[in-house]
């Protein structure tokens, strides 16, 4: 861990509860993971290994029929036992989503204006506000700021949405980033421009951040360790250049040696292996 | 010995867009061949026309000029049904996700029946035998075929479309993102299904994707396509290795690669370059 602790991950284990027979399907099996102030850890992992299920817990968003225990210690409080009302302060100044879809945060019939000034009630003069909303586009990397600040959602691309739910997460400056698979959804152009924006926004203002993502050398690039998760474990810890270098896990051997590089060196496709046996219990939103 | 399984020459495909005076260009004079038994992979961004090009070529889109013949056969607007016919097997098509092309209602073996029953004359227990090959030949079982999707993994339902795509011997299978969804223990199991389907039948592929690690296992040749038009050609090792478009050296610069960090204003920059 780097820095002194600011979440720490203990023993969460969540199962989903089949409505017939009452059984309990795991999904997390007691994950247990320290995030320091300022620390950025990328959870890696393919479908059903549990990443996203884990941000969930720490929202306090997970399914309707799901059992949790553990705890997941914020500066000090346990997330878990927190009353509904101090969670959602929580949720509103000191954590920060962004996932893979930017519709899914925005109001299609509002102007990104409204989006960016809702974030921000604490300014009460609408000039002010105003000024700080541009501000935070230019800092994204949007250059005709009046433009987008004057568009719907339906008008810019996907790039250009994400870029501006980033300035919407840092603008209350929290101190934690939850990022669902940010880039998935864009272009392998655009992916490196908004990873880029992500990751010096995110140490600009010091913030930590959880980055959900299958992609190892994507995860690698912006974090300062990475979680390699399947079936619900945490298999591997590690800095992104041990588990490049040294893999332990034989799951994590398997990652890094099938993926497709471009260099062209991959050997056969072991016959079964990763994706979980269940099936999958969906993305954040 | 190497023939031309498709030739494309001059091919232009406009969409008019709501809202907008000018209709888009999203084919604009490709001209693509494909050697028999190759397998062409095709690159692009979103908006880049590569799914056009797909679609034209199996008849879902009409062009608006130039020639399109796959195995020497001229493809026209104007076929006649029985021509559709024979130019539906000898391309199949598999697509990026597997439930839009699978009836939900219906068990998968029975999906890939209905293609041996379009194009063969064959008796149902024939059939039967021959579904039970294909389910086989893409590492499925019996037990897989009568399950309706829905009880299926991502990469089965892959297989199944695959397998299904196999039903009618083609001599091309177009492939647009077929492997993109996976995850990437059931992409390589996938891509390496692919290639030996490959070797052992003698099929050609086009191969649609995003991904230029995929492209670098799986094709022989590869076109780079932007806004319609085709930017740079050659073998895999060509391109990948010597790029000389600099659009091409901008996808494999921001490709996520062991070591790689992104950098802010690359695409400003590239943009430019290729502007002028």
């Amino acid at each position: 861990m780097i820095g002194p602790e600011l979440m720490g991950i203990d023993k969460l284990e969540l199962g989903i509860k089949d409505p017939d027979s009452g059984a309990l399907k795991p999904v997390l099996k007691s994950i247990s993971l320290q995030l320091g102030r300022g620390e950025a850890i990328g959870l890696v992992g393919e479908s059903g290994s549990g990443k996203s299920m884990t941000l969930r817990c720490v929202l306090g968003i997970e399914p309707r029929n799901a059992v949790v225990s553990g705890r997941i210690m914020f500066d000090g409080e346990d997330l878990r036992s927190l009353p509904s009302e101090r969670m959602r302060r929580v949720r509103s100044g000191r954590i920060a989503l962004i996932s893979q879809n930017p519709h899914a945060a925005l109001n299609p019939v509002l102007p990104i204006e409204t989006y960016l000034l809702e974030g921000m009630p604490e300014i009460r003069d609408a000039r002010a506000a105003r000024a700080r909303a541009g501000e935070l586009l230019e800092q994204v990397g949007i250059r005709s700021v009046d433009r987008v600040l004057k568009a719907f959602p339906h008008q810019l691309s996907g790039g250009m949405l994400q870029r501006v739910v980033i300035a919407g997460a840092i603008s209350g400056k929290p101190e934690l980033l939850l990022a669902d698979e940010p880039t998935t959804a864009l272009d392998v152009t655009t992916q490196a421009e908004v990873a880029a924006i992500l990751d010096e926004k995110r140490r600009d203002l010091g913030m930590s951040m959880i980055f959900v993502t299958h992609d190892l050398d994507l995860a690698a690039a912006v974090t300062d360790r990475l979680a390699v998760m399947r079936y619900g474990e945490i298999v591997e810890i590690g800095t992104p250049e041990q588990i490049r270098d040294n893999p332990q896990h034989p799951y994590t051997r398997m990652l890094m040696s099938i993926r497709p590089t471009l260099d062209g060196i991959r050997p056969a496709a072991p016959a079964s292996f990763g994706a979980a046996p269940h099936q999958e219990i969906g993305s954040i939103l | 010995m190497n023939s031309n399984i498709i030739e494309i020459s001059g091919l232009n495909k406009t969409f008019r867009v709501s809202g907008k005076h000018e209709p888009v260009r999203a084919l604009d004079n490709v001209s693509v061949t494909v050697r028999e038994g190759s397998c062409m992979a095709v690159v692009g961004e979103s908006g880049s026309g590569k799914t056009t090009l797909a679609r034209v070529l199996v008849g879902l889109e009409t062009k608006d000029s130039g020639e399109v013949s796959i195995a020497g056969t001229p493809v026209t607007a104007s076929l006649r049904r029985r021509e559709q016919r024979q130019r539906a097997r000898a391309v199949q098509m598999v697509f990026q996700d597997p439930n839009g092309s699978l009836n939900r209602r219906l068990p998968v073996g029975a999906a890939v029946d209905e293609v041996l029953r379009a194009h063969f004359q064959l008796t149902a227990a024939q059939r039967k035998a021959r579904v039970s090959e294909l389910f086989r030949s893409v590492g499925l079982t019996d037990a897989h075929a009568q399950s309706l999707p829905a009880n299926l993994s991502g990469g089965q339902k892959q297989r199944v479309a695959i397998a299904r795509a196999f039903a009618a011997e083609p001599k091309v299978i177009v492939l647009d993102e077929a492997v993109s969804a996976l995850d990437v223990s059931v992409q390589a199991q996938v891509l390496d299904l692919l290639h030996e389907l490959r070797r052992d039948k003698g099929l050609s592929y086009l191969f649609i994707t995003h991904d230029l690690s995929v492209v670098r296992t799986i094709a022989d040749d590869v076109l780079v396509m932007r806004h319609g038009q085709v930017l740079e050609r050659g073998t895999v090792g060509d391109v990948l290795d010597r790029p000389r478009s600099p659009y091409t050296k901008l996808l494999l610069e921001c490709a996520p690669k062991p070591g790689w960090k992104p950098r802010r204003g690359v695409i400003d920059h590239l943009n430019s370059e290729i502007a002028s």
